[in-house]
């Protein structure tokens, strides 16, 4: 299991049924340096090829440390029955890095159910099977958008940068829109959070049009499925990448004492760029936007239930002292600052804590006596953080089955 | 009121003041934790702490064998043979406890209250302790008393984890015993006693004040002509069962028979059997064989031991003092011949205004307190007078030492003070009617009365008759001069209620004043945990200056496993506590060859300083910098230190002098002396200080501006310095790999041509 942690990102909230006593879970994968170029055999999907595709526009968002991919795809059926399904391909080496998949129809706006398929198993290729609501009669069209986040897919080149320096990030990955089905006609996106600094690609009969911060890929016609080549771009990317190495969320239900306390044990580590001979006092203080824009992390926030008492923030070695409550009208966003800012390479330790009153998070179950259903978030993300480890303890009270 | 219904009264006061006492007691210990946090404070509680940590994870076993190689690298240390480890298992046994009976409480926590929790015993201790010299309202006083002095407060906050948290618990409940066994004569008592002290010895050095003191009020006794068998079954329990005991603490190990410290117990100890001895001589023999007997007995005992001594001592056998009890004798003695001790703050002898300052109104009652103690004069006034002269002498010799004095202070205070409240106090009728009833009716006094009576013939059986006599009519007299406690003589009340008024309403308002000093000084002076620094803001707000934690959790998550760092012995306990990295050099001080070294290190160039960094393994080196923020004990003010110690041992490439300027001050500025300014030391500390302020900088500590043109590095390199500039991290550069000189490669890079002198030279 996944968890995008971005400001739209669902809060993956399972149920945990009393029953549940731990789950450890291990997730993320990280990609070999080169990376490992997909493709390579040329095979035909295994998918029924009821469909075709008109047009597509994929917007690859490289902005953020996440990658994000939105896929819309006006699809058209050319078999003799009706279609219900559609199928959205990953490459297997990179299901790993999928963080988080989700489909809609483009113009109603409503959300369509993803499922990971089975069916069609392929060692090159994952397929995404996505449920329409109403059957796509023949000849008839339709338009749907599947969003999907990555996390892993960059990596900063040069491997090492100064204190004071911008680091810069190279992604590698397909000028052409993965399908299952052939492409009529389809154009890329690429969008960058600064001006772009080079850009390789494959096929080299097409030349990348650069805007600002925008590179333009394509439009390439009469695409066939599953069509690969090579695409690579170098851009500039400030700012730390919040990495959590390993988490611990230790739940403790008390029904005695009527509260759940949470602890996270946290792991931070900065992804960035590494830092570059030694970090200097007097440089950073320097120069206070070098502060704000530098690949240092100096704070991250994260968020609490409303009710949350007895909030902590320690270490090994004792309290932090900087750190900061907002009150919100729906939670309380706390705000963390390490003890020192982590440059890239470098880590930390830290846990937080709070209580809360448990019966916003436990009900009985209806018709039985001594059955109780807890609901917890399984983990509250912080803002564009990737997690690596994460383990979940749930400590129900003494006697308890 | 009638007596019977004051004694119920009291039966319930008692406990319940006793129990507030010791409720205040550690309550006012708890200012650090409520302001900052639960934390352990300063440098030997962090060693504390993480043995006791040690010890809670790995065991008794594996903690008495523990060899530490994170600390003194390379030499390593035997942590089990070196600690007196009565602090750690207190601990642990509690924390062992709580987990028993399942309280899930924190090894920290445990650490950080136990000091606080053992001030409520020792409070308790302290009124037992005045009970038996005087009554049970003396006992509440010297209870209330020491529960809030500041100078006991000084070393017992909460999170002030160090031996003299429960030591000073043990002193006093030591002597409470010795003293209840003096006075019995019971081998129980002393046996407890002896428990006890075996206890003290495994928790705290200072235990040889027990050793001295109760060997010397034993020595007294007996000049006094005070020999009883009270005092020789109670010293022989104590001596014996307590030496035995002492002996089993690794750390201490035969010291009780080969140093000099110990030997004044054991001359005291052969000195009662030969007394007792001749004693029981005495019953047999005439009085004129006896006599011929013990002259020539005695000088040939003395002339064996004396001689025996003498030939031990120089042939090695029993070592001399140590330099630590010289320097109690003459104070000038430990800053020529062993400056670590000198140089640290707490060995200074003390400033008058200290006495006054941790001990307010106490130290006014004390010598009151003292002379009550000769008017009355039992065995047990002079145990308190004794100790009362030797503690104000160490006390004067050594801040430290307060503490042992403290004690002391607080139960002579108490008895001075309950004496004018039984004075002032007294109702007329009261007076009146015990002159007409006798002295021997008031409740309260009559055990104390009692036992005057009683005690003074039990003590002149066994003497000749004449004497007898003649000490019954001494005792007599002396009890017409104790008026203040047994009301003998017809005492005229004081009628007059103004005048009663009057004292009274002073004493009380001294008694506020000591409360609010006490806590002004607690809350003051005694509760910042010196890792945590306060101060206010310009808007008044207070800002949390965490440096230090900021600089060892860097080293602790972003340095390799078993980095080496290398500072002043000052922070070897924390860096081995927080940052967990290997140290050089901590507050043990053991060695002081290598802390020498690591002086000479900072005080030589850095050509001179790289060798030996290289040759230890040095992997950083950390510096503390108050110059930004006026902190002023940062390393350029103990710098002097430094460079003392390090010329001691290497007297040809160190010298004070040379760090002077030829006016002979101490400067940093322009006009600091070539040897200064070449130090590590001084470039670690300024490197690019100027730049910070745009080469217009001032030394907020030292209030001089520096030169715009800061030192510059070449074999160390900055690698992490914390927000407030408090400690500065710098890492020792490897070996140049195109094998130039690492000057002339930091040259090179930085684009400068080499030094003209060095091409003119060839």
């Amino acid at each position: 299991m996944r968890f995008i942690p971005s400001t739209k990102a669902l809060v993956a909230v399972i149920t945990a049924l009393v029953a549940i006593s731990s789950s450890s879970l291990v997730s993320s994968f990280s990609m070999d340096d080169e990376g490992y170029f997909p493709g390579g055999a040329d095979l035909d999907p295994l998918v029924p090829q009821h469909l075709k595709i008109t047009n597509l526009l994929r917007t690859l968002d490289l902005s953020k440390p996440l990658v994000r991919e939105i896929t819309s795809a006006a699809l058209q059926n050319v078999a003799e029955q009706n279609v219900t399904d559609y199928y959205f391909p990953v490459d297997q080496v990179y299901t790993f890095n999928l963080a988080h998949i989700s489909a809609e129809n483009r113009k109603t706006k409503e959300s369509l159910k993803v499922i990971k398929d089975t069916e069609f198993y392929d060692s090159e290729y994952q397929y995404y099977q996505i449920k329409l609501v109403e059957p796509l009669a023949p000849g008839e069209k339709i338009q749907i958008t599947v969003k999907a986040v990555y996390t892993g897919m960059t990596r900063p080149f040069p491997t090492h940068a100064r204190q004071d320096e911008k680091q810069q990030f190279v992604y590698f990955g397909n000028p052409f829109a993965l399908t299952a089905y052939p492409t009529t006609k389809q154009k890329t996106t690429v969008i960058t959070p600064n001006s772009v600094l080079e850009v390789f690609e494959h096929p080299p009969e097409s030349t990348p049009e650069i805007k600002n911060n925008q590179v333009i890929l394509g439009p390439y016609h009469d695409v066939k499925p599953l069509e690969h080549g090579i695409f690579e771009i170098q851009y500039q990317l400030s700012g730390p990448i919040y990495h959590v190495r390993h988490l611990l969320r230790d739940i403790e239900v008390s029904q005695w004492g009527d509260n759940l306390a949470v602890e996270e044990h946290y792991n931070l580590v900065n992804k960035g760029a590494l830092l570059k001979g030694q970090f200097s006092r007097v440089d950073y203080q320097k120069n206070p936007a070098g502060i704000r824009d530098g690949n240092g992390i100096l704070g991250l926030q994260t968020r609490l239930p409303k009710q949350a008492a007895e909030i902590y923030y320690r270490d090994e070695i004792g309290n932090i002292s900087t750190s900061a409550l907002v009150h919100q009208p729906k939670e309380v966003l706390l705000n963390l600052k390490p003890r020192f800012p982590i440059f890239g390479g470098w880590n930390t330790t830290f846990y937080i804590g709070y209580n809360v009153p448990l019966k916003n998070y436990l009900r009985q179950v209806a018709n039985a006596n001594n059955k109780y259903v807890l609901k917890v978030p399984f983990v509250v993300p912080m803002m564009e953080t990737t997690y690596e480890d994460v383990l979940v303890r749930v400590v129900l009270p003494e006697g308890s089955k | 009121m009638s007596t019977e219904a004051s004694s119920t009264i009291a039966r319930v006061l008692k406990p319940t003041i006793l129990a507030l006492i010791a409720i205040v007691a550690i309550s006012s210990r708890l200012f650090s934790i409520i302001r900052f946090e639960s934390v352990i404070h300063e440098f030997d509680p962090w060693f504390n702490y993480r043995t006791t940590q040690h010890l809670v994870k790995n065991g008794f076993y594996d903690f008495w064998n523990w060899f530490d190689e994170k600390s003194w690298y390379p030499l390593g240390r035997v942590v089990g043979g070196t600690v007196y480890p009565g602090i750690m298992v207190t601990s642990a046994i509690i924390h062992n406890v709580l987990h028993y009976f399942n309280f899930p409480v924190d090894i920290r926590n445990v650490c950080v209250f136990l000091a606080p929790m053992f001030s409520g015993l020792t409070s308790f201790s302290a009124y037992l302790l005045t009970k038996e010299l005087k009554d049970s309202s003396a006992g509440l006083l010297a209870a209330a008393f020491l529960g809030v002095a500041p100078g006991y407060i000084s070393r017992s906050v909460a999170g002030s984890y160090d031996n003299e948290g429960i030591a000073i618990f043990l002193l006093v409940f030591t002597f409470y015993l010795w003293i209840k066994a003096v006075k019995t004569g019971s081998a129980f008592f002393a046996l407890w006693t002896a428990l006890f002290y075996f206890y003290m010895v495994s928790a705290w050095g200072g235990y040889v004040f027990i050793t001295n003191l109760v060997p010397l009020h034993a020595f007294a006794l007996l000049l006094m002509g005070r020999f009883s068998n009270r005092l020789y079954v109670s010293y022989s329990t104590f001596y014996a069962v307590g030496t035995l005991l002492s002996m089993q603490i690794p750390f201490v190990g035969f010291q009780p028979t080969r140093t000099s410290e110990h030997m004044a117990a054991l001359g005291v100890f052969g000195l009662l059997q030969l007394y007792a001895f001749a004693e029981l001589i005495r019953g047999y023999v005439t009085p004129k064989q006896f006599k011929t007997l013990v002259k020539t007995g005695i000088s040939a005992v003395a002339a064996i031991a004396v001689i025996g001594l003498t030939v031990l001592s120089y042939s090695g056998v029993i070592a001399p003092f140590t330099g630590r009890f010289y320097s109690l004798y003459d104070t000038g003695y430990a800053k020529i011949h062993i400056p670590i001790i000198a140089s640290v703050s707490e060995h200074q002898p003390t400033a008058w205004t200290s006495f006054f300052f941790d001990l307010q109104m106490l130290i006014f009652l004390f010598p009151a307190g003292v002379y009550l103690c000769f008017r009355e004069l039992k065995d047990e006034h002079v145990f308190v007078i004794l100790y009362s002269v030797f503690a104000s002498y160490f006390a004067g010799v050594m801040v430290r030492l307060m503490l042992t004095l403290t004690p002391i202070v607080c139960v002579a205070a108490a008895i001075a003070y309950s004496t004018l409240l039984d004075t002032y106090l007294e109702r007329a009728d009261h007076v009146l009617a015990s002159n007409l009833k006798g002295p021997l009716t008031r409740s309260d006094e009559t055990p104390a009365a009692s036992g005057v009576t009683e005690s003074k013939p039990k003590k002149s059986s066994g003497k000749s008759a004449a004497k007898a006599q003649e000490l019954e009519a001494k005792a007599a007299a002396s009890k017409g001069a104790v008026g203040y406690l047994s009301g003998e003589r017809k005492r005229v009340p004081i009628l007059n209620w103004d005048s009663r008024m009057m004292v009274i309403v002073q004493l009380t308002w001294f008694l506020f004043m000591f409360a609010w000093h006490c806590t002004y000084v607690t809350s003051g002076s005694y509760s910042s945990p010196s890792i945590v620094l306060a101060s206010r803001q310009q808007d008044g707000s207070q800002m949390i200056i965490d440096d230090f934690r900021e600089a060892y959790y860097w080293l602790r998550k972003n340095t390799h496993q078993d980095a080496k760092v290398m500072s002043w012995w000052d922070y070897g306990y924390q860096m081995a506590g927080m940052a967990n990295v290997t140290t050089l050099v901590d507050n043990n001080t053991w060695n002081n060859t290598h802390i020498a070294t690591v002086g000479k290190a900072m005080a030589s160039s850095e050509e001179v300083a790289y060798d030996v960094l290289r040759r230890h393994d040095v992997d950083y080196v950390l510096v503390l910098f108050g110059g930004v923020i006026g902190y002023s004990g940062d390393d350029i003010n103990k710098f002097l230190w430094m460079i003392r110690i390090a010329e001691g041992v290497y007297p040809t490439e160190v010298k004070e002098s040379n760090f002077f300027t030829p006016r002979g001050e101490y400067k940093v500025d322009h006009e600091a002396s070539s040897t200064m300014k070449n130090s590590i030391m001084y470039k670690m500390s300024y490197y690019r200080f100027a730049e910070l302020y745009g080469g217009n900088a001032v030394d907020h500590v030292r209030g001089v501006r520096m030169p715009s043109e800061g030192p510059t590095l070449s074999v160390l390199e900055e690698a992490y310095t914390s927000e407030q500039w408090l400690a500065r991290i710098y890492k020792v550069k490897n070996l140049d790999i195109l094998g130039r000189d690492l000057k002339d490669a930091t040259s090179f890079e930085k684009g400068r041509a080499r030094k003209t002198s060095v091409i003119k030279r060839k």
